[in-house]
């Protein structure tokens, strides 16, 4: 009966949201709400005073055939700009670029060097076990240069002694997916292999809104075809209580046709994109006393191959990088830790767009100290040195403070200040033409406050929320221009940049009998303007920056019975203006997602499970663009069936 | 309980209720209300592949500027890298660069009539008579010929290079060869086609990507050339007898790294306009560059540049970024601002009404 009424009422809600119009999403975007992470906050923790958000498992698992870019757009206040399905995805925080934005997987920063950019489709959920999203200044603990924050994926062994899973996914627009899980172990050793496979034609029929008079004309996406094929291997082994090794391989290629916007005439698969990556690492931990050292090292190699007809562009693009990190920690007693480190990472590249071969070496040291000063009261403070080159940049110091205001532990104040840098990247430096080898890296000053209220009533009711208030400067953003005697364009270090804003999320679980509904809700305010003027005839002074939305939301309401679940997951990307002047933009959206799964254990086969899952995306047939003229799929669906078997 | 958790679903629901806005292509919100009459219509090129170029328009009457007017009569965008126009029998005729296509508009409205496409990378449209005009092509080797009653492609000129701006003196056309990016024949050249059988009859050497052409009151073609894009030769002056192609000046600048374009004369055709990053002038009769100029550019990219013809003032486009809506400054002859306009992304194209 109580479900019915719950029911009931669900539905009743949904005919209310048929009648309330325009005028209550007016009110909404101002109304504080939440997200689909947990918040993690643990005592003595290096990141106090600071914002850092982990993909729950649930979420995870039902992204499993997604790719980063999905997940991260759906399910966070990280804004990607993405091309579409399988096409160019990048991710920034709190209204910086891209560029800003580090991803580090097992501690090794995998941006392409070139670039400083990560392509978020390439990076496949299935090989992921950990993403923690470092807002602001927490990414300082790890690396430098993420002025919004930076993205951190851990791959983790399964404990069993065997467990097998196969994945098989069948979507709209002739895309499949498989995907293979083997894992293997004794008390000391473990192997676990995932290879997945991944193939679309991606020929999505969509409204052309650049042709036609009255009416928009009904075509069919062409040259958007993607191919993914991957294998992570990892091993890892367990000599001793103290000691832990491990070893992780990720080969992936990928392969790409690149639509054209819909304004430029079309050319049959005129642009192309194919790449190869490996990445390697190895890792050795080791436990002694009251310390921990870990050190790895990694190896990454990603060649890039892009071509474009009409242009007669064919460029290959290698590069090479090699790692060390020695990271150290030390427990003084149970309330101060110290924690020390240093990086190298050597960059080698060989472009077709570079003169010559060019290189980097980057050096890192870092030591910081956490404390707990009274039970209530804990402070961090890091400080890192680098050496790029044969550069010493300034200190990067920063300073985190918790507070817990009640006793019961259930209200903390966060606060944290800290100041950043990024190098400019080596296109910025070595581009042909172009580059401009005189550039000084981007300057970053951002400090952060927060609040976090914990409510839990035994089992059945649980809500975690968090506000942060965040504000960043940054000076001598690099901005690419048309040179005044050669006409390519050239980066120089030109812009001034205020971004601040409030993030608000929230995540509630309750309990129902059998049932158990969890709602993740977020908000984000961001305002990311333009300080200085080049001239002035310059009009972009105080303007959003472009693709910025100042507002986004999302949501994800499930419920689960037994082994069913239903999922719902709404987010909603504010306008986000397309030119410096602010005089265009692209209108909001909002997209709406529908889960339905279902896993069947086998009868006598105790450790075997079968499991379904269907996906509708853009539940309501949206017409949308994320990038001015890219268009993008309807109301498009996925099936996902399961195999697992587990011998503990 | 319940009451608690049915707030938050509402909550969620409401979230779920901001759906559907029909709007779903880019906006462009600046000022639409068009009035036509004698004026200048610039033509803004936008950003390449961005489909953000635009057509504005300066009524001399209302000395009002309406910018976007083709998306806001048409709902729709103009499309990419529009480059030029033309008024012909009537009617507006928009070439539209990396769209392949050509927009045909009511100048009264700019309604649209008609889109000519089967072009690849048109850049110039010209009448050559009440019945046809030619279309200028970067991305192909000919020439294409459109009839003016039915608006469509009737034949192609083989010229085997890239073509670009056109310009016509009696039965004769003349064609820069601006680009050797696509079609890979030395850019170096201006050809001359007998437009009253549709045939290339000649060519002529000039500097390296020729790229405005005017003719003087001696009947003389000056053809101006910027050297290259990438500033490979020195930038050339040439000045030709129309008739016999014979050259009669070449006039060098003093550096590979100048850059000039936008060659404009004036309603006398006894004076020279460029832009080479400033502003400069110089007689007919002149056998060297003038060494000062006549704007100073300071702070500003000159982009573009056109003389008006009735008194013979300038119209200066400053693309400022090349990102930002840009300016158009109207100049008296001898170099004085009259008045700033704010424009579309890079203003690279007037067309002045008749």
């Amino acid at each position: 009966m109580k479900y019915r009424l719950i029911y009931v009422f669900i539905l009743f809600n949904f005919q209310l949201l048929l009648m309330i119009q325009e005028g209550y999403c007016q009110k909404l975007k101002d109304t504080i709400t939440i997200n689909g992470i947990t918040v993690s906050e643990k005592r003595l923790n290096p990141l106090l005073g600071l914002k850092t958000c982990s993909i729950d498992s649930l979420t995870l698992e039902k992204n499993t055939g997604a790719s980063l870019s999905d997940l991260l757009s759906s399910h966070t206040s990280v804004f990607m700009k993405t091309y579409g399905q399988g096409g160019l995805a990048t991710a920034s925080f709190r209204g910086t670029s891209a560029s800003h934005t580090p991803v580090l997987w097992n501690d090794v920063a995998i941006n392409s060097p070139m670039l400083s950019q990560m392509d978020f489709s390439m990076l496949p959920v299935f090989f992921m076990d950990d993403i923690k999203l470092m807002y602001g200044g927490s990414s300082l603990i790890n690396n430098s240069g993420g002025l919004g924050g930076s993205i951190n994926i851990e791959n983790k062994s399964s404990k069993e002694k065997l467990n097998i899973s196969y994945i098989q996914q069948i979507g709209s627009f002739s895309t499949y997916g498989s995907y293979l899980d083997v894992g293997v172990g004794s008390g000391k050793f473990h192997s676990r292999s995932r290879l997945m496979f991944l193939t679309s034609a991606n020929d999505f029929s969509y409204k052309n809104n650049t042709v036609g008079n009255d009416e928009y004309p009904v075509e069919i996406r062409k040259d958007a075809a993607y191919k993914q094929y991957g294998w992570l291997q990892e091993f890892y082994f367990q000599p001793k209580v103290t000691d832990e090794l491990g070893v992780k391989l990720w080969f992936q290629k990928n392969e790409r046709d690149i639509p054209q916007p819909l304004v430029v005439l079309p050319i049959d698969q005129n642009e192309q994109q194919k790449n190869s990556v490996f990445r390697g690492t190895a890792n050795w931990k080791h436990y002694q006393g009251k310390g921990k050292l870990e050190t790895s090292i990694a190896y990454i190699y990603d060649f890039l191959n892009y071509s474009n007809k009409i242009a007669f562009i064919n460029s290959d693009n290698r590069t090479h990088t090699f790692a060390v990190n020695v990271k150290y920690r030390y427990k003084f007693s149970e309330k101060t830790t110290l924690n020390t480190g240093i990086t190298n990472d050597y960059y080698r590249i060989n472009s077709n767009n570079y003169m010559d071969i060019k290189t980097r070496n980057q050096l890192s040291a870092f030591v910081g100290a956490t404390s707990e000063i009274t039970p209530r009261l804990a402070v961090n403070a890091v400080v890192r040195k680098e050496v790029s080159d044969k550069d010493f940049q300034p200190f990067l110091p920063s300073l985190g403070i918790d507070y817990h205001l009640l006793k019961d532990n259930s209200l903390l104040l966060k606060a944290h200040i800290s100041k950043n840098y990024h190098l400019p990247s080596l296109n910025d430096l070595y581009w042909s033409p172009g580059g401009n080898p005189e550039l000084k890296p981007e300057d970053g000053f951002s400090t952060e406050g927060g609040v976090a209220y914990e409510f839990k009533k035994k089992s059945l009711f649980s809500l975690i929320t968090e506000v942060t208030y965040f504000y960043t400067h940054i000076t001598d953003w690099i901005l690419w221009q048309p040179d005044p005697v050669f006409r390519y364009w050239t980066p120089l270090n030109l812009k001034e940049v205020n971004t601040q804003g409030l993030e608000c999320n929230a995540n509630l679980v309750y309990q129902l009998k059998t049932m158990v509904f969890r709602l993740n809700a977020m908000y984000s305010y961001t305002s990311a303007r333009n300080l200085k003027p080049i001239n002035q005839n310059d009009n972009t002074t105080d303007k959003q920056l472009i693709y910025t939305p100042v507002h986004s939301y999302n949501a994800s309401l499930r419920a689960e019975w037994k082994t069913y679940f239903l999922s719902v997951a709404s987010h909603f990307t504010g306008k986000r203006f397309t030119n410096t002047s602010n005089t265009r933009y692209m209108p909001a959206y909002q997209l709406t997602d529908l889960s339905l799964g279902m896993t069947f254990p086998f009868k006598n086969m105790n450790h075997n499970s079968f499991s379904v899952q269907l996906n509708v995306n853009n539940l309501f047939d949206i017409d949308y663009q994320a990038i001015a003229w890219q268009p993008m799929p309807g109301r498009n669906m996925e099936i996902q069936l399961k195999y697992n078997f587990k011998n503990k | 309980m319940y009451i608690r958790f049915s707030f938050i679903v509402m909550i969620f629901t409401l979230l779920l209720s901001c759906s559907k806005d029909k709007e779903f292509g880019e906006v462009n919100t600046e000022n639409t209300d068009y009035i036509y009459g004698k004026g200048v219509f610039i033509v803004n090129e936008g950003n390449y592949t961005n489909g953000n170029g635009s057509v504005s328009f300066y009524n001399f009457y209302t000395n009002k500027i309406y910018n976007g007017i083709f998306d806001a009569a048409n709902k729709r965008p103009l499309g990419d890298v529009p480059v030029s126009m033309e008024i012909m029998n009537g009617l507006l005729y928009i070439v539209v660069n990396n769209s392949g296509k050509i927009e045909v508009v009511n100048p009264d409205d700019f309604k649209w009539i008609k889109t000519i496409t089967g072009l690849s990378s048109p850049r110039f449209i010209m009448p050559v008579s009440s019945k046809k005009a030619y279309i200028s092509d970067l991305r192909s080797a000919y020439i294409s010929v459109l009839d003016l009653q039915t608006n469509s492609i009737t034949k192609k000129i083989y010229c085997g290079k890239s073509t670009d701006r056109m310009l016509k003196y009696n039965n004769r056309v003349f064609v820069c060869n601006w680009s050797e990016y696509y079609v890979k024949v030395p850019n170096n050249t201006v050809q001359v086609i007998d437009c009253d059988n549709d045939l290339l009859i000649d060519s002529v050497k000039v500097g390296k990507e020729p790229n405005s052409m005017v003719v003087d009151k001696q009947n003389r073609l000056w053809v101006l050339s910027s050297g290259g894009y990438n500033n490979e030769e020195i930038p050339e002056l040439n000045c030709i007898n129309i008739s016999n192609l014979q050259p009669e000046k070449k006039i060098l600048f003093a550096s590979k790294y100048l850059s000039p374009a936008s060659l404009c004369t004036n309603q006398t055709k006894d004076s020279l306009w460029y832009i080479s990053n400033n502003i400069y002038c110089m007689s007919i009769n002149d056998n060297q560059l003038p060494a000062t100029p006549i704007i100073n550019k300071q702070h500003r990219m000159f982009y573009s540049m056109e003389v008006s013809a009735p008194n013979s003032e300038l119209y200066v486009s400053d693309a400022i970024d090349y990102n930002q809506n840009g300016y158009i400054y109207r100049f008296t002859s001898n170099g004085s601002v009259i008045d700033s306009l704010h424009a579309g992304i890079i203003p690279g194209y007037f067309c002045f009404t008749k």
